[in-house]
């Protein structure tokens, strides 16, 4: 019988590394949008199309796949599975790792393609997935504390606090989920009429 | 047969415990006998030593070093060591010989502890034991379960010690010491400043130094007599790991006895997250995260989009009146520069007297 632990690993492998692939082309969708400065470094339009979309599908497969992870990394843990700090941190950054994921693709697949011509959008996409990637390589290096008790972040001067957290208690949670919700909801019907009136 | 077919082969499944057990109180039944079949053990070459101050008394506190040494240990370097009254392999632990546990080396009241052991290859453990209350030769033995770096049948390495034959002595009848009702206090909560209550026997006064783990100055502690041997010591609060040991010199008009060196730590604040917590909290971020940034998506798109189909009807605006000209002797007509014909002027119509 194969232990959670190791679907845990084998699952964790396919999304951080379909989300770095993500990651680095979406960076190099910069150029959808601003020119650089070195004509050698300058990708043609259709490589710039390859990129738009193995970023998508790199994210898509990776956010596919962040739930699997979430869920075999609970059953793997014995005893409680947010019984320290860091665990609990793991569950705090795996749903900000996914919110900023999600709001890639939602972005990317209403959008299209023509999301990347526009500085403003282009820069947002670049930022969201920046951010989204570093949500998710903070989760996976709660992983290495949790098992070797270091991890490669160690080397980094400051990062994201992994042995403090925030506990909010379940009533303001879910009055935030109401509010994240609501806020999606609004935002897809303001979307429509501001279509229907054009 | 089936089921005992399934039983024969799911033994080799448990072999060991990797990573410890954790500390309690234990018979050599489990170090002797889960380990005991040659299939699923094999000699420790490491060395275990026992040692006691000289004189131990009847009814009094004595500190039992107990060395290891030596060991090929696993990776994760855990030993785990037990205190045992002989090796019979049941029946055999300390208080069956009338010992009892006033603290064990990791501040508990086990036989059985599991500690780490440092790239020096050898760790010193302290138990600080009643001694039994009748006099007379007692054995004491030490007995240690390890892993080994190259270990892919999963045995348990163990040892034991040679016996420590132990004469204790009827102690003078009115000889000051702990009372055998007390148990040391393993842990202090983070910032707790409640005093520790210590109790003695005949003992009219008693004096406490203590000293942070590590260094080497001691201070004395405050000590007020609640009732006839009972007393209270006012120690610091501690923070973190600290830990902090204590050693009791209990007196009365006829001895003085400085006891064995006590050890108190400071518990870990318990994590009070629970998992309904954590999955409400992080679906909340989530969902913030997405409304926040799909948001500003949809805010920076939509004026973009416009702007564009601005930017086009501009264009085609110029191209037509590039191509339109307009003339002063044929008011309300316009020259088509591409299909050479005129067209009427739909901003400014030519009457119909003109035409």
């Amino acid at each position: 019988m194969v232990s959670a632990a190791t679907f845990h690993a084998a699952i964790v492998e396919i999304t951080i590394g379909s989300l770095t692939l993500a990651v680095i082309c979406n960076i190099l969708c910069l150029q959808f949008a601003f020119s650089l400065p070195y004509d050698r470094l300058k990708l043609s339009e259709n490589m710039l199309i390859t990129m738009d979309r193995a970023g998508l599908m790199g994210a898509l497969l990776g956010s596919i796949m962040m739930p699997f992870a979430i869920f075999t990394g609970t059953l793997s843990v014995s005893g409680n599975p947010v019984g320290s700090e860091l665990l609990y941190n793991k569950f705090l950054y795996s749903g900000l790792a996914f919110g900023f994921w999600a709001s890639y693709l939602i972005g990317r697949i209403r959008m299209g393609s023509e999301i990347w011509k526009s500085k403003k959008t282009n820069l947002l996409q670049v930022i969201t997935s920046i951010l989204a990637f570093t949500m998710t390589i903070t989760v996976a290096s709660i992983g290495g504390k949790i098992v070797r008790n270091e991890s490669i972040l160690d080397l980094m001067p400051f990062w994201f606090p992994l042995n403090t957290t925030i506990i909010m208690s379940p009533l303001i949670s879910t009055l935030l989920l109401i509010i994240g919700v609501s806020s999606i909801f609004i935002m897809y019907k303001l979307d429509d009429l501001i279509d229907s009136k054009n | 047969m089936v089921i005992i077919f399934a039983l024969l082969s799911s033994s080799t499944f448990s072999v060991a415990n990797p990573g410890g057990n954790g500390d309690s109180n234990r018979d050599f039944t489990c170090g002797g006998s889960c380990h005991g079949d040659p299939s699923l053990s094999a000699d420790s070459d490491g060395v275990l030593t026992i040692e006691v101050q000289k004189n131990v008394y009847a009814s009094n506190a004595v500190a039992v070093h107990v060395t290891a040494s030596d060991m090929t240990l696993s990776s994760n370097r855990i030993v785990g060591i037990f205190l045992l009254g002989s090796l019979n392999g049941n029946s055999d632990h300390l208080s069956d010989y009338g010992w009892s546990i006033i603290q064990d080396p990791n501040g508990g009241i086990n036989n059985y502890v599991e500690t780490t052991v440092s790239s020096s290859n050898s760790v010193t453990l302290t138990w600080i034991l009643f001694a039994p209350d009748d006099g007379g030769n007692y054995n004491l033995y030490a007995q240690m379960n390890h892993g080994h770096i190259s270990n892919s049948d999963n045995l348990a390495y163990t040892g034991v010690s040679d016996p420590l034959t132990i004469d204790v002595q009827i102690a003078p009848s009115n000889l000051p010491g702990f009372s055998e009702n007390w148990v040391a206090p393993e842990y202090r909560t983070p910032g707790d400043s409640t005093n520790i209550i210590l109790m003695t026997k005949n003992t009219d006064s008693i004096q406490v130094k203590w000293k942070l783990e590590g260094e080497w100055f001691e201070n004395t502690a405050t000590v007020s007599l609640i009732e006839k041997d009972i007393w209270s010591v006012d120690i610091p609060p501690t923070f973190g790991d600290t830990v902090i040991h204590y050693s009791v010199i209990t007196s009365n008009g006829n001895f003085s006895i400085k006891q064995p060196l006590l050890t108190v730590g400071t518990s870990q604040v318990e994590f009070e997250g629970s998992l309904l917590e954590a999955r409400l909290q992080s679906l909340a971020f989530a969902t913030i995260i997405i409304g926040f940034m799909t948001t500003l998506q949809l805010y920076f798109f939509k004026p973009n989009v416009k702007s564009d189909q601005q930017k086009s009807n501009s264009t085609e605006t110029i191209v037509a009146n590039k191509r339109l000209v307009k003339h002063p002797d044929h008011p309300g007509w316009l020259w088509d520069t591409i299909e050479n014909k005129w067209v009427i002027d739909s901003d400014n119509p030519p009457n119909e007297g003109a035409n």
